[in-house]
């Protein structure tokens, strides 16, 4: 699945906002829109979502024109935005019930998709959503938008506000789910989630540029101002930055590229 | 020159705008017997926007909210005789077209805190009787300020919904259907919010027992008598062709 965004401008009545944008969109990777704050990264996920209309060009998936109805969801930056049932269950389980499933079938579904989402059904099923702390009503947001598995999941700041743990764990549920479905991430941490297929949309403004890993890493190690990554990664790396192949944002993998380079 | 005129006209006293409401409600109830007559009420109060700087096509629109009840009404007065009767459907469509644009236009041009302060005055008398006014003053005032916030909480809701994964366009009773459920919950967020609201407001020293200072001193200028003596034409007037 693939899906294109051909000259895209963003306004707010009169005034041009953002763009042109020109960026595709495919499955099987982790695409990460990266930018300063008011950058216009959420607005483009509302663009996509069908909440913005103030807005002229083409969106297209699979080459046909892309309506956004019933075929995408959006996690918002706030999970609370999302809430309006009384129980957990209820939540997760409410896109179900507008899809006119069996009873036992959204019962089954939707014990199994919190699992997935690391929520015991036995533990959060009957909780007030709004009770929970924030890294669980993330999970739960998380949950609820995902359950219909639409072919477009929209993510804005899936991982802020989550411990270190957590935030592994919703990493490896989310690249899981990019293998079949077209994920598109809003996040001001692009070296939680990066991975070697990752696809990177930087928008600054009016600029926007599309990245692989490689040129992203070395862009952001050359100029902090672009993207400030961690001081360890560029103090280690700042002498391989025509690198074909920098490692990713992880001890691990950085340990292994520089034990390579010593040896060659 | 004209704009400065504007400003002092949405800025009236808030007894005046309060009592204005009050009397403009009583002469579209009571005065405007026939449709020529509450025509003409509606396009004074229409006239009036202009001095209060608010969109007169913005007002006419907001006219489809009540669109339903007009045609209702319309009918049961129309056919009240043996005949369909034009006269009567029109003179009670334009009074409640009249006692509708007054109500708005008061809520627009009127702060929480005027609100507050013209109920505050109206519900003073109570006091006589032991009533705290303050009290039931800040009741009404919060009952008319939260309709917004109801509806924003349904705007929200339509919003997480479609964010799930929802239909955009499905037909209007499925969807009345599927928003039943929901109705206790969003009671039940309203009544959570509106103790956050109380919390928020006790820790910064809000009590109906204490009398309180205003930070805004309202004063009665030559604009509100000019408006009140404009006023007290028109129901002269009224009372003379009636």
């Amino acid at each position: 699945m693939i899906l294109n965004l051909t000259d895209i401008n963003i306004s707010f009545g009169k005034n041009h906002f953002l763009g042109p944008i020109n960026a595709s969109f495919e499955n099987g990777c982790l695409n990460l829109i990266v930018g300063r704050s008011g950058s216009g990264k959420s607005t483009l996920l509302k663009l996509l979502a069908g909440f913005h209309k103030e807005f002229t060009g083409s969106i297209t998936l699979d080459y046909d024109k892309f309506i956004p109805d019933g075929n995408i969801s959006l996690t918002f930056q706030n999970p609370e935005t999302i809430f309006f049932n009384s129980t957990v269950f209820d939540e997760v389980s409410y896109s179900l019930k507008i899809s006119n499933l069996k009873e036992n079938e959204i019962k089954e579904k939707t014990n199994k998709w919190l699992k997935t989402w690391g929520l015991s059904s036995a533990l959060y099923s009957e909780k007030y959503p709004f009770n929970l702390s924030g890294g669980e009503k993330r999970r739960v947001a998380l949950a609820a938008c995902t359950i219909l598995e639409p072919k477009v999941i929209l993510l804005d700041e899936p991982l802020a506000g989550l411990d270190r743990v957590g935030q592994k764990d919703l990493s490896e549920i989310i690249n899981s789910l990019a293998k079949e479905h077209i994920v598109i991430i809003v996040t001001h941490e692009p070296e939680l989630l990066i991975n070697n297929n990752s696809h990177i949309l930087f928008i600054d403004g009016v600029y926007t540029k599309e990245f692989n890993v490689n040129d992203f890493l070395s862009k952001a190690i050359q100029n902090s101002d672009f993207y400030p990554l961690p001081e360890w990664y560029v103090e280690n790396l700042k002498y391989y930055v025509n690198s074909q192949k920098l490692p990713i944002v992880k001890a691990e993998e950085v340990a292994n590229f520089l034990e390579n380079q010593k040896n060659k | 020159m004209f704009n400065k005129v504007k400003l002092k006209f949405r800025n009236l006293n808030p007894i005046t705008k309060g009592f204005l409401c009050v009397i403009y409600i009583l002469i579209f109830s009571f005065f405007c017997k026939s449709w020529q007559i509450g025509l003409v009420m509606n396009l004074f109060v229409l006239l009036s926007c202009l001095f209060i700087d608010e969109d007169v096509i913005q007002l006419i629109i907001s006219l489809k909210k009540i669109l339903l009840l007009l045609i209702i009404v319309a009918i049961f007065q129309g056919f009240s005789g043996n005949e369909f009767n034009y006269v009567n459907a029109l003179s009670t469509i334009f009074r409640i077209i009249g006692v509708f644009f007054v109500a708005t236009l008061y809520t627009k041009v009127s702060t929480q805190n005027e609100l507050l302060y013209f109920w505050e005055k109206c519900f003073k008398p109570l006091k006589l009787f032991g009533v705290s006014s303050s009290e039931y003053a800040l009741t009404m005032v919060i009952a008319i300020r939260f309709l917004p916030v109801f509806m924003d909480e349904i705007e929200r809701i339509k919003i997480a919904q479609i964010a799930r994964g929802a239909k955009l366009k499905t037909n209007s009773i499925v969807s009345a259907i599927n928003f039943m459920p929901l109705l206790i919950p969003i009671l039940t967020q309203a009544i959570m919010r509106s103790e956050e609201l109380a919390d928020a407001m006790e820790v910064r020293g809000y009590s109906t027992e204490r009398p309180r200072s205003l930070y805004k001193k309202y004063s009665f200028g030559k604009y509100d008598f000019l408006t009140i003596f404009f006023t007290t034409i028109i129901i002269v007037v009224l009372a003379y062709i009636k």
